[in-house]
């Protein structure tokens, strides 16, 4: 089955139930009027957020792959910038941009700026690595015949970041969901800080008790979401498979409505008068060498003064905190603990599974056929959409940590997974012949040929799986149901209560500050290490 | 004279080692001038190639075109690729179009591209990409796009040796064509190839460098009529003796 075919099946379906639900009088219509205007609150949000990620991801990218002595600095910033938990710095936004901008209006551009950060750095390297890899003879060739300035960029610079970006762009959208719901549901814990959007209002009914109407509201959601896939991201891909420099003639298995002519003309026009006029602005910056100079001097201006800035407080803030340090910071360290304890148990309960069934889809192709696209799309659904509906359940019938660790889970399992089926795939067909012609079966194949070529792609999938789970953690430590608090002992948990609950700006950074460091000491001592032995001894070129 | 390559020599750092590539180059390109430049892997033709047309900057000396120093985007002197070079995303028009625009504007572009077009023998391929091209076609492109901004002085980094041996002979033999023809381009090529047959039948010049660091060992007038013989004992004699200088 195509996977266009089956997005579409479940769009019927779901709107098929959606309307038997109202025709059965389980939910009424007068609930559903504002869904609309949440949707597109939603849909907002993470447009402006998009856009602002591609305007930095031009910019950064192109900036690092051509200076450089910017480069040497701009990397790794953005190496530690990818590697910290953004969720983490949700409630540290909210505080900083209410700060600026009282009431509501201030957590819209926390919530922005939040889904900007999970968008922005997957897709600013893109552009850098698009730029850094054009072949060498098509720079020269441009060189030699004289392309220079916009001439330069309209045919080499831009095209060449195409592909990448538009992947990575998808990429950026499904993560930006889930920080979109994520934010959505954690501002929810607060009344004066509530931004409406379908993540409130999945919470909302569910706290209300109108399931049926949170059902809805989910499906909704989803609705969008494979929308979205179908009309954009579909004939965006094959659009950029024109930008390929490996694609080899062979056309994308022409899929009915993603290869009409106007949908792929209308996104074409878009992206290509929104990227000329970023470049033709920098372009005409550039022109004049006083212009130069001078916007030269106020970016390191601004650059020294914005850092001094930021190490300033940061230091007068740290200073203060050390003098009188909230009781609740000793806490710290064992709120940690506990978090990383709950992520370690899914991530053991996420290996288990997906192990064998990665092994049991790259091999099987018929199961693969049906299996791969009903992933991919229970993929695209952000698992914290979710939350409310086990919430639910779970403080009913169990216990909240059981409901974290699940979700937690949702939030990890993907990366393994399609990371492993990747790794599955790579083995070469020569490998695997020798392997059957000499003989080496079963728990032999297992352990000198399958669980080493998985390895690779297991470190990969494991380091975006922690990412994922640590920000899963923030929201689902802590939960207001019907006007009562539910919480885990967590790091998570703290910072949401430092922030909604008793405000305590000090206590935000600390535990942000903490988290961040932990993550970024976890990367480098256990991660990287195992990446590198793994890209040394098990890559297959 | 057309153009003047004196004194050039390069070398690269790596790991703080420094290795010489090239030493100290002399020879000057004339009118009429097909130089063909051959020698062992690694004696850095290509590098001289490609200080000769300006994209990389030699370590000492310099290079002269019509008296003065050559700069990457001289619009008098062009360049073909091994690997064609060709922008995938353009078609095979837009791709020479693209090099004519800050000359020609318009119908007048659209006009010397097709002419290069016909001369290369692709037309009917004006609207294809270069994906759907074999290699024989996608080094045609490359031809009509160097000859298209009309260059007096043409300069090939081995462009046929990506290749198979019966295309690269039909292409060889119509670029000898073309080369005839007075109508067309340039005065003078420069063509860097290892292989040396190919050289003893496209040149009348061969200029045979030394192991690293690459060192002119012989600056050869080849004087056999064309069209070349293959067969023709006299034409093996100067195979020979290239060979004999390279080895």
């Amino acid at each position: 089955m195509k996977k266009g075919h089956f997005i579409l099946l479940i769009i019927i379906f779901l709107i098929s139930v959606t309307s038997a639900f109202y025709f059965f009088d389980i939910i009424d219509f007068p609930d559903l009027e504002l869904l609309p205007y949440y949707a597109a609150s939603s849909l907002l949000r993470m447009g402006f957020a998009y856009f602002f990620a591609l305007c930095f991801a031009l910019s950064y990218g192109y900036i690092a792959a051509t200076n450089t002595s910017a480069r040497k600095i701009m990397m790794p910033v953005l190496d530690v910038l990818q590697s910290v938990p953004i969720l983490g710095f949700f409630p540290a936004a909210v505080l900083f941009f209410i700060g600026l901008i009282p009431g509501r209006t201030g957590v819209e551009f926390a919530a922005v700026f939040l889904i900007f950060t999970s968008m922005a750095w997957n897709m600013a390297f893109g552009v850098y690595e698009s730029l850094t890899t054009i072949p060498k003879e098509l720079v020269e060739a441009a060189n030699s015949f004289g392309l220079h300035g916009w001439q330069r960029l309209e045919s080499l610079t831009l095209p060449a970041c195409v592909p990448k970006l538009v992947y990575n762009s998808i990429v950026s959208w499904s993560v930006g969901w889930f920080f979109l719901v994520a934010s959505e549901i954690i501002s929810a814990g607060s009344d004066t800080y509530k931004l409406p959007g379908i993540g409130s209002f999945l919470i909302d009914t569910t706290y209300s008790g109108k399931i049926a109407l949170m059902l809805v509201g989910l499906s909704v959601l989803v609705i969008i979401i494979l929308l979205l896939e179908l009309f954009i991201w579909k004939p965006m891909q094959s659009w950029a498979d024109k930008y390929n420099y490996e694609y080899a003639g062979e056309k994308r298995p022409g899929e009915f409505i993603f290869n009409m002519r106007i949908i792929k003309y209308v996104f074409r026009s878009i992206f290509e008068l929104f990227s000329k006029v970023i470049v033709s602005l920098y372009i005409i910056f550039h022109k004049h060498e006083l212009i130069k100079r001078t916007l030269k001097l106020l970016g390191y201006l601004i650059l020294i003064s914005v850092l001094a800035y930021i190490a300033y407080t940061f230091i007068v803030s740290i200073t203060k905190m050390l003098h009188n340090l909230p009781d609740e910071a000793y806490s710290i360290p064992l709120a940690i603990a506990y978090s990383f304890l709950r992520l370690s148990v899914a991530y053991v309960i996420c290996i288990l599974w997906t192990i064998p069934a990665a092994v049991y889809i790259a091999r099987n192709k018929k199961a693969s056929s049906y299996l791969m696209p009903i992933m991919e799309v229970a993929a695209s659904i952000p698992a914290i959409a979710l939350f409310p509906a086990m919430v639910v359940i779970f403080i009913r019938y169990g216990s909240l940590e059981i409901a974290a660790i699940i979700l937690i889970l949702l939030g990890m399992q993907w990366y393994l997974l399609f990371n492993l089926i990747a790794g599955v795939k790579s083995i070469p067909k020569d490998v695997d012949t020798v392997a059957a012609s000499f003989g080496i079966k079963g728990k032999l194949y297992w352990k000198k040929v399958l669980l080493p070529a998985m390895f690779p792609s297991f470190v990969t999938g494991s380091i975006t799986a922690w990412g994922g789970g640590w920000n899963t953690l923030i929201v689902a430590e802590f939960i207001v149901f019907k006007g009562q608090e539910y919480h885990l002992f967590g790091i998570g948990y703290l910072l949401d209560r430092a922030t909604f609950q008793s405000p305590d700006s000090s206590m935000v950074l600390l535990s942000v500050l903490s988290m961040a460091v932990t993550i970024i000491f976890l990367n480098r001592l256990i991660w990287q290490p195992m990446y590198r032995k793994a890209l040394a001894k098990y890559k297959f070129d | 004279m057309l153009a003047e390559i004196k004194n050039v020599s390069k070398t690269y750092e790596s790991d703080g080692n420094k290795i010489s590539v090239l030493d100290n180059i002399n020879f000057t390109v004339e009118d009429n001038d097909f130089i063909c430049i051959v020698g062992p892997s690694g004696c850095g033709k290509s590098t001289l190639l490609r200080i000769i047309v300006g994209l990389e900057k030699p370590t000492s000396g310099e290079v002269l075109f019509k008296g003065e120093l050559i700069a990457p985007d001289n619009p008098k002197v062009a360049m073909v690729f091994q690997n064609f070079a060709l922008f995938p995303w353009l078609t095979v028009k837009e791709n020479i179009e693209l090099v004519l625009e800050s000359k020609k504007h318009g119908e007048e572009a659209e006009k010397v591209a097709c002419k290069y077009i016909k001369a290369v023998g692709l037309d009917g391929f004006e609207r294809v990409y270069p994906r759907e091209l074999s290699g024989g076609m996608k080094q045609r492109v490359g031809f009509a796009r160097a000859l298209a901004v009309e260059p007096v002085l043409l300069c090939m980094d081995e462009p046929f040796s990506s290749l198979d041996a019966l295309t690269s002979q039909n292409l060889k033999d119509e670029l000898l064509m073309l080369w005839a023809d007075a109508s067309m381009p340039p005065d003078a090529v420069i063509m860097v190839t290892h292989n040396v047959e190919e050289a003893v039948y496209m040149a009348n010049r061969i200029i045979i460098l030394s192991h690293r660091p690459g060192k002119i060992v012989a600056d050869l007038k080849i004087e056999l009529e064309r069209p070349r013989n293959r067969k023709d004992p006299e034409f093996y004699r100067w195979v020979d003796k290239v060979y004999s200088l390279i080895v």
